[in-house]
């Protein structure tokens, strides 16, 4: 590993000081340095993509006939402009603003602006190919991943009205920056919310999920509801989308590719960057299973359907009381006790009706729900961890560090919901006044497909939709 | 471009140098063509859409 190192230094002498840092913590914790690492982070990533798999069927079977393959085009954007621009900035943004916008390396010495330029610029030695390193293209891949469900993730909620181009925009500016930066504070171990509040988002409940669905409220209050959706007094008509089993099946790939997520939040023991030989690890370095992880995801899965059943007993709801029973448990899923994870995921999903209540009567359309399952039962994974798992220590290491806690959990979920919502309202309130955010009223009346996609959905025809989605 | 050795052997080859362009201050061109791309694509996008739109307005 040694001659390894010393050779990539040699060939890329602008990574030293993140070769230092590996140097010594591979000196601390022992390495195999074998293959499996390369591989468990690879076959992340095509499980990752059955959650965009999963989006695209969901969102399609949620639009209207006249709107389906306009939904998808949407989709497949959102999932391809995330690639280069993640490449292009995100990866750095992740390296270079732990500590803040100073971009002052960090305590673990892998973060700070020499580490970023060094290893996470596009023009870095490892941001290719490189006999050297096999590993940095594998997470960046992973992390791409993560970026793109963040954009999916907004993208439900403002089906059938948005324009492909300001979407796309959004998306860029959510996937490869906003929740990037709450990645870069709260999902590394040099981030100041870890470091000076013991903040603790294991599975990203609030970095990925809360930043995501606030980011879609943002935009959401720009771009106004679906025509038809709200009455002259107020009151809320339901838009069904035009294939409810496809919305089904999608929202159950969604929970799959999860898990591929979820597995990629896990650092792997034994290798030179490993925070152990031997012991699987959270990104902070804490100690964690993977036989635990799955447990409680399984467990925070069936709490969300089962209590969604119970204050709904719709389908739709069901399948997203799964993932909104996951995202419930998400933040502490190294933690939780399984049949804990069943209660927070169930406590979860019973507050769904009442939140996507709350937010319609505010005269916010959420086509999918998106802002609830997202955004508020992202916060509540946040605060769960720091009403259930207080003074757990934050960081791996020696006694006496920062340790998780109600305040930290709780400045953590601020911080996120600000860092969704203000970008995602100030872009499409830019994205408006430039006339690139909502589509035109002839066109969303007619259908976005018979207006701009040179294809049809179902050329054979299909049932009409009824009043008043006419 | 082209490959970087003297002789066509991989034998030789370490690290990134083997990949086309790298030390040859290529990569920044190919960064900026793949960047341009997909300005040009979002822009081109957005004036066939907005166009689709208001021929559908004049309906």
């Amino acid at each position: 590993m040694e001659e390894a190192l010393a050779e990539l230094l040699k060939n890329s002498p602008e990574l030293k000081p993140l070769i230092d840092s590996v140097t010594a913590n591979a000196t601390k914790s022992g390495t195999g340095n074998t293959m499996f690492a390369e591989i468990y982070y690879f076959l992340s990533i095509p499980l990752m993509v059955l959650i965009h798999v999963g989006f695209l069927a969901y969102e399609m079977g949620a639009s209207r006939t006249k709107n389906v393959l306009a939904s998808g085009i949407k989709n497949i954007l959102a999932f391809a402009f995330m690639v280069p621009t993640f490449y292009y900035f995100g990866w750095f943004v992740y390296y270079a603003f732990p500590t803040g916008f100073g971009m002052a390396p960090g305590p673990n010495g892998i973060s700070g602006w020499e580490v970023a330029v060094g290893a996470a610029n596009p023009f870095s030695s490892v941001m290719g190919p490189n006999l050297g390193d096999n590993v940095t293209g594998v997470f960046v891949g992973a992390f791409t991943l993560f970026a793109a469900t963040t954009a999916s993730i907004m993208s439900g909620a403002v089906i059938e009205r948005i324009q492909v181009a300001g979407f796309v925009i959004l998306s860029i500016v959510l996937g490869s920056f906003a929740w990037v930066l709450g990645a870069a504070w709260g999902w590394h171990a040099d981030g100041w919310l870890v470091q000076s509040w013991g903040y603790h988002d294991f599975g990203a409940a609030g970095l990925v999920h809360a930043v995501a669905g606030f980011f879609a409220l943002g935009v959401l209050i720009n771009l106004g509801p679906r025509i038809g959706k709200f009455n002259a007094d107020g009151s809320a008509n339901h838009i069904p989308g035009h294939n409810m089993p496809l919305t089904l099946i999608g929202l159950m790939l969604i929970i799959a590719g999860f898990w591929g997520f979820l597995m990629a939040c896990v650092i792997v023991p034994g290798e030179a960057w490993s925070w152990s030989a031997t012991g699987w690890n959270t990104i902070y370095g804490t100690p964690m299973t993977v036989g635990g992880m799955t447990m409680n995801i399984l467990m925070g899965f069936a709490g969300g359907i089962i209590g969604a059943w119970l204050v709904t007993r719709d389908p739709f709801w069901m399948m997203s009381g799964a993932l909104g029973g996951i995202i419930s448990c998400a933040s502490g899923l190294d933690l939780w006790w399984p049949p804990m994870a069943f209660v927070i995921g169930f406590i979860g999903a019973c507050m769904m009706p009442a939140s996507y209540r709350f937010f319609e009567k505010l005269g916010i359309d959420d086509a999918v729900g998106a802002v609830t399952v997202h955004g508020t039962l992202g916060l509540w994974g946040v605060l769960a961890v720091g009403i259930f798992a207080s003074g757990y220590p934050a960081l791996g290491g020696d006694a006496g560090g920062v340790t998780i806690g109600i305040v930290g959990q709780a400045i953590g979920a601020v911080v996120m919901f600000l860092l969704g919502f203000v970008p995602g309202y100030v872009v499409s309130l830019i994205l408006r006044a430039m006339g690139l955010l909502r589509v035109g009223e002839a066109a969303e009346l007619a259908g976005l497909d018979p207006t701009k996609v040179p294809a049809s959905a179902y050329p054979e025809g299909i049932g009409a939709s009824a009043a008043p989605a006419e | 471009m082209g490959f970087p050795g003297a002789e066509a052997t991989w034998d030789a080859v370490k690290g990134a140098a083997y990949y086309p362009g790298a030390g040859s201050g290529m990569e920044g061109m190919w960064l900026i063509a793949s960047a341009v791309l997909c300005v040009v694509a979002l822009i081109v996008g957005a004036r066939h859409e907005n166009a689709a739109y208001r021929r559908k307005q004049a309906e």
